[in-house]
């Protein structure tokens, strides 16, 4: 069973080498950063859960997800990247299918990834603000 | 001269595939079909490939070249760069060589039944159609059956009764002919988990197709008929 | 040959995806814009600012947050549900898969609503 996921990782590999064309590389994205944040939510659930041991468990367990600011605000923002790209990617393929727009694919990645850039850019000038300034 | 490596695979001899390295004299205006005919004459006379009409209506020399699927008689060897690196085309069995196997891709068409479906008598005319009918069946008809966009989409790799984007841009061309009345058919036959619902938008095939067809926008115009007759029933 | 449609062909899951997609993609950039970048951005968060935010919205509050915690969990699920299938096409093979995310999500969402109740309730 494993070498058979085993087998898809190659095979996706295969596939992005023998189409390595921005359709091909958004919906792998798509899924890598789909799975990503699966995780990232059942983890949500896990660290907000430790709130049946009472305040103090849940600012213990909140404690050891925020500090050190240096290497957890970094995480935030990668989050902050994963959610973008997904969403971006989500409503690039939607818009194209329910608007007809299948012929411009390539502008709509180009498109996608200038605001990704911009939002990006954006959210991560507010979060070195909190790395630079912790408390406000 | 222009450096061609060429996929070779012979089941009985080889037990994988390798790539051997041709050095081409190169010609203004060569394509890479013309390329691998010289190889087959004066190179390696047991180089294995298709091709038929060498001017891209036949869809017979299609294979992955250069980073893409294309048509190996419409391909300039002189916009290739330095070095052509010829495959099969992927997703269909190789027989050998550049040959692949196209039996299942032709089974699944039949099976979508390309062909008029009309059983309202002919008269002693043809049957009509206005030229904005005619239109809606531009980039529809011009579809060569090559299987560039087949190899190229990743879904009719991990399943093998995926129709697949030409044959879905094939039944959306008799979906949308307004001679064809089996209609509801049409959308039956697409609205399945092997028809437009394996489609994920990765869109090679719109980026690959020698004919500049758009198999993604077919899908999707299936996929919007399909959700129209499941919430109204109408087929339309 | 004109049958109707069922769900197995992958219409609704298909279209449901896109629905809750695009829902989300408002609920969850107010979620994070407020809990990162908002209150969470004017110091570490804790219980005590967490309970405030929870007690000061009410009601409405939590029906938010739970229906951003349904439409989170049902996207997410259904999205591993399609990626699973795209790779076992026999899927009389993988007939516990969907039940099983079925229980998951649900697991899930009823715990989300104990976690937040206990936010507004305090202890």
């Amino acid at each position: 069973m494993i070498a058979k996921w085993w087998d898809l990782l190659v095979q996706y590999r295969r596939e992005l080498i023998l189409n390595p064309l921005p359709g091909m590389w958004s919906f792998v994205l798509q899924r890598v950063t789909g799975l990503g944040i699966v995780f990232y939510l059942l983890m949500h659930i896990v660290v907000m859960g430790s709130v049946t041991g009472g305040p103090e468990g849940f600012d213990a367990s909140l404690g050891r997800v925020q500090s050190p600011v240096i290497f957890f605000k970094p995480l935030e923002f990668v989050l902050m990247l994963v959610l973008l790209a997904h969403a971006l990617n989500g409503i690039r393929i939607t818009v194209l299918d329910f608007r007809g727009l299948s012929r411009h694919n390539r502008v709509s990645v180009a498109i996608m990834a200038a605001v990704f850039v911009i939002a990006a850019a954006a959210g991560g000038w507010l979060f070195l603000g909190h790395i630079l300034h912790p408390h406000g | 001269m222009a450096k061609i490596s060429v996929f070779r695979y012979d089941p009985e001899l080889d037990s994988a595939g390798y790539f051997d390295e041709f050095d081409v004299p190169y010609r203004s205006g060569m394509t890479v079909l013309e390329a691998l005919l010289h190889i087959l004459e004066h190179e390696d006379g047991s180089l294995g490939f298709r091709y038929a009409c060498r001017s891209a209506v036949c869809g017979s020399c299609a294979m992955h070249i250069n980073g893409r699927y294309r048509l190996a008689c419409a391909t300039q060897v002189s916009d290739l760069g330095d070095r052509v690196v010829v495959r099969p085309l992927y997703h269909l069995p190789v027989i050998r060589d550049l040959v692949v196997d196209m039996t299942g891709f032709f089974q699944k068409y039949e099976r979508i039944r390309p062909w008029l479906l009309n059983e309202t008598p002919l008269g002693d005319e043809e049957r009509r159609q206005s030229p904005e009918e005619r239109a809606r069946l531009d980039n529809l008809v011009e579809c060569i059956l090559c299987a560039c966009c087949h190899a190229s989409c990743p879904f009719t790799h991990t399943d093998p009764e995926y129709l697949g984007p030409a044959l879905l841009l094939k039944l959306d061309r008799f979906y949308a002919d307004s001679r064809d009345l089996a209609t509801a058919d049409r959308i039956a036959a697409a609205d399945d988990e092997h028809g437009v619902w394996r489609c994920h938008t990765a869109y090679n095939c719109v980026e690959v197709c020698p004919k500049d067809l758009n198999p993604t926008a077919s899908i999707a115009r299936l996929k919007g008929a399909a959700i129209k007759r499941r919430f109204t029933g109408r087929a339309e | 040959m004109t049958s109707v449609a069922t769900t197995s062909t992958g219409l609704i899951p298909w279209l449901l995806q896109r629905v809750t997609g695009l829902l989300l993609v408002l609920w969850v950039a107010t979620h994070f814009i407020f809990w990162h970048f908002g209150k969470g951005g004017e110091g570490p968060l804790n219980y005590a600012v967490v309970s405030a935010q929870a007690l000061s919205r009410g009601l409405p509050g939590y029906l938010w947050e739970m229906a951003l915690a349904g439409l989170c969990l049902f996207h997410g699920l259904s999205g591993v549900r399609n990626i699973v299938y795209d790779y076992v096409v026999d899927k009389p093979k993988v007939a516990w898969l969907t039940p099983l995310l079925w229980a998951v999500g649900v697991c899930a969402f009823l715990l989300i609503g104990y976690h937040l109740h206990l936010f507004r309730a305090g202890h």
